[in-house]
């Protein structure tokens, strides 16, 4: 019952040769006074017209930062960019100016963050606010506006939306709160939506919805970049996915592949998370994490000399696809077999695997 | 919907109710520690100077479980279910206004003064945010021994090698005695926040959301030394969570809480595997599959959550449950009464569809209402049919309340008329009519899907 009708979409039909958005090794710092932190150390992804990526990865993996970097709202200093190039639908989002910026910003690349009551202004109504959005990016008369602001408010799954939309942020629930965000970024209509972390503070069931509100964007034909801690998030929305971990992806591949065949040991130390209670309590959070060669493989049970060597080891082909991981066990000299076997206890519990013991 | 679901559906129904009444509405432990009996908290509503009494919001209504020794219980449900309202009146942080508190044998709604304090050194609580459960400026190694010495514990060298060990025991060293809590990142405050439950040897611990600040694997790391403090010192845990994941890896069984009252709970594996209550059924569906080829997610007959003031009559999951009982005289198919049950709770609820704009401009007419809620043309029960057609026509002339009450009265289910008693199913008690073989109406087998 929330799903928005898919024909008020903009059909995006110009898809050219080139993706809609392409990050070449993007590497961005964080200056502080314990030193220089590599937030963000050499990521290269792309993203297509109409597709979902996710990037997965625990706090502090660079996920956030990465996606900050991209249109540069990350708070400069003590973040400085340093290297790099975006190219967004052909053109370089990099080294341009704050003028520029601010034009792709909200028009064609829109953010929303985890917690939607940031995000809203407690005195304005939730209308004025996407008027305001929409005014913004464009010069409308009031009441032309307020129509499109309504109808918003519906795309997003909002009941009797052209009586809420006079009514105050604190009288929306959380999950209404994120859907009144997500209206606000759909203001400008943009081609690309960065989601951080969207359905993290909210119930599994409001999750539910707000997944559902994601994916009929998305089958509109908007291209989605989705941040998440949550395997079980990134499984239902993504196409492809990015696996973070110290700044760098460790593992790439389309969705399917990916949580079937989990490769690089650091993305199976993920998935293991969500399966048994770990038993590593001396874990210290403390332990450095390199800024060169593989950035895991001092927590890595496979870890070899190899993995200290060059900037971070190449991607080599996994699977199916364009799967492909970020570990030296799968280059011409290594043997992932290992790897792959001490998965086999790693992979994600499905239906068949939940049995009742009667 | 294939015919073993159906099957198993006619079984769960004909099986026989629980043999003592008495005892149906938990599971009784054969060495409980504690045991919670119709705990109620109802916060009033007042109004006006004299602050009279309008109303009461029932944040607990009647909670019973036990937790035996060494054994962990989770609780599970959507927030402003009373998760935390029930475990902090446990813990007497909230006073109850009804029920009862057995722990290890002593009523704790009866414990004052000293007793009162012995209580409270032997159940500790962890809280969800490590951040805002220290102060910023006091070592941590103090932070942990303060228990030790509000507690009467005066000598200083045995206070600190009791909370050095402890530093040890959940994986920090010694030395980070002597640090501020800002010097520690979130999993580590939170073990410093297990240290100081633990000074005191509890017998219970209430951890309230402990692991869901934390993410991947430090959470899993949290929960494993969660679990081995339990084991080794053979503790009993309420936890209470959101995160069904966290429950099913720590807990051996579960209470799922609805609008202040549980209405399923069992050992883990058979609810988490084959749960009894749509609640449970919706709640559990509602997390995402690991498997992305498997994206179907539950829908609830509306999103609205009622009012604690004025929970719904009968079973409060009616007005959401995809699975409420038609009374036999209405004649409909399974899926054609879903619908036009959702109708009634989706107007009453004042959550028409978006493409339902009763407020808005344009004029709607019969044939939008009905396509945007998947109503047939016609329905085959004229009864329904026709206030149904009455409640269309009065959201088209705007007057949404009185849609509501045309539908209130015109589309009567089995579940609002009377309250459901807990019975024992299949290995575990749950509260739905569904089960309930002494209850007329007609269960439809299996319109909820199977949990994945």
């Amino acid at each position: 019952m929330t799903t928005p009708n898919p024909s008020t979409q903009t059909t995006r039909t110009d898809s050219q040769d080139h993706p809609l958005l392409a990050v070449e090794g993007l590497t961005t710092h964080i200056e502080t006074e314990g030193g220089t932190i590599h937030a963000v150390d050499g990521v290269s992804f792309q993203v297509d017209r109409g597709e979902t990526v996710c990037i997965v990865g625990e706090s502090g993996s660079g996920k956030s930062v990465t996606c900050e970097s991209l249109t540069e709202i990350v708070p400069q200093p003590p973040a400085s960019i340093v290297d790099g190039s975006i190219q967004f639908d052909g053109e370089p989002l990099h080294d341009v100016d704050e003028a520029f910026m601010r034009r792709i910003r909200g028009n064609r690349i829109a953010h929303i963050f985890q917690n939607p009551q940031q995000a809203l202004d407690p005195v304005y109504t939730v209308g004025d606010q996407i008027v305001e959005a929409i005014q913004i990016h464009e010069t409308v008369p009031e009441t032309t506006a307020r129509e499109r602001a309504i109808d918003l408010l519906r795309q997003v799954g909002i009941p009797s939306a052209s009586d809420r939309v006079d009514e105050y942020p604190h009288e929306f629930s959380g999950g209404m709160c994120q859907r009144v965000a997500i209206a606000i970024a759909l203001a400008a209509d943009p081609d690309l939506l960065i989601a951080d972390e969207p359905t993290t503070a909210v119930d599994v069931t409001v999750q539910a919805r707000l997944i559902e509100v994601l994916r009929s964007l998305a089958d509109g034909g908007m291209s989605v970049l989705l941040i998440t801690h949550d395997l079980r998030v990134v499984a239902a929305l993504a196409d492809r996915v990015l696996v973070m971990y110290g700044g760098t992806i460790v593992e790439r591949g389309p969705v399917s592949s990916v949580f079937t065949q989990p490769s690089h040991p650091y993305t199976q130390a993920l998935f293991d998370s969500y399966d048994e209670l770990s038993r590593r309590s001396d874990r210290s959070a403390r332990d450095e994490i390199p800024t060169n060669g593989c950035r895991f493989r001092n927590e890595c049970p496979h870890a070899v000399d190899a993995c200290a060597e060059d900037d971070q080891p190449a991607f080599h082909a996994v699977a199916r696809g364009d799967h492909s991981v970020s570990c030296v066990h799968y280059g011409p000299s290594g043997d992932p077999d290992a790897i792959l076997e001490a998965s086999r206890d790693a992979r994600p519990v499905t239906s068949a695997e939940v049995t009742d013991d009667d | 919907m294939t015919d073993a679901d159906t099957d198993t559906a006619t079984q769960s129904r004909s099986e026989p109710r629980g043999v003592e009444d008495d005892d149906t509405a938990y599971e009784p432990s054969p060495d409980p520690l504690l045991q919670v009996r119709d705990l109620e908290l109802h916060y009033p509503i007042t109004k006006g100077f004299l602050r009279r009494e309008v109303g009461r919001v029932r944040a607990v209504d009647g909670v019973s479980f036990d937790i035996g020794r060494g054994e962990a219980l989770g609780l599970v449900g959507e927030s402003g279910s009373g998760k935390t309202t029930t475990a902090l009146s446990i813990l007497r942080l909230e006073e109850p206004t009804g029920g009862n508190v057995i722990f290890d044998g002593e009523s704790v709604r009866d414990l004052a003064g000293g007793d009162l304090r012995a209580f409270r050194r032997r159940a500790q609580l962890i809280v969800q945010d490590p951040n805002e459960a220290f102060n910023p400026r006091m070592k941590v190694g103090k932070a942990v021994a303060e228990p030790l010495a509000l507690h009467g514990m005066t000598d200083e060298d045995r206070r600190r090698r009791i909370v050095e060990d402890l530093l040890e025991r959940v994986g920090l060293s010694a030395n980070d005695a002597g640090r501020y809590p800002h010097e520690f990142s979130g999993g580590e405050k939170q073990r410093i926040a297990i240290a100081r439950a633990l000074v005191l040897n509890p017998d219970l611990i209430v951890a309230d959301e402990p692991t869901s600040a934390l993410d991947g694997r430090v959470r899993a790391d949290i929960l494993g030394l969660l679990d081995d403090i339990r084991r080794e010192f053979d503790i009993s845990v309420l936890f209470i969570s959101h995160d069904i994941d966290v429950v099913r890896r720590f807990c051996d069984r579960v209470a799922v809480m609805y609008l202040g009252e549980i209405v399923e709970q069992g050992r883990i594996d058979r609810v988490l595997s084959a749960p009894k209550h749509p609640y449970t059924q919706v709640l559990l569906g509602s997390v995402p599959s690991l498997d992305p080829t498997d994206r179907t997610l539950p829908s609830p007959l509306t999103d609205t959550i009622p009012d604690p003031a004025d929970p719904p009559a009968g079973c409060r999951f009616h007005t959401r449950c995809p699975a409420v009982i038609r009374p036999e005289e209405i004649d409909l198919e399974p899926e054609q009464w879903q619908r036009v049950a959702a109708f009634r709770f989706t107007v009453q609820a004042g959550e028409l569809p978006e493409s339902i704009d009763i407020t808005g401009s344009g004029p709607i007419d019969e044939s939008t209402v009905r396509d945007a809620l998947d109503l047939p043309e016609r329905l085959p029960d004229q009864g329904i049919d026709d206030g149904v057609a009455s409640a269309i026509e009065a959201i088209a002339s705007g007057e949404l309340e009185r849609a509501g009450e045309i539908l209130e009265e015109g589309v009567p289910t089995v579940c609002e008329q009377s309250v459901p008693e807990s019975i024992t199913v299949d290995g575990r008690t749950v509260a739905c009519h569904r089960h309930d073989e002494t209850m007329p109406g007609v269960a439809d087998p299996e319109i909820m899907k199977p949990f994945r």
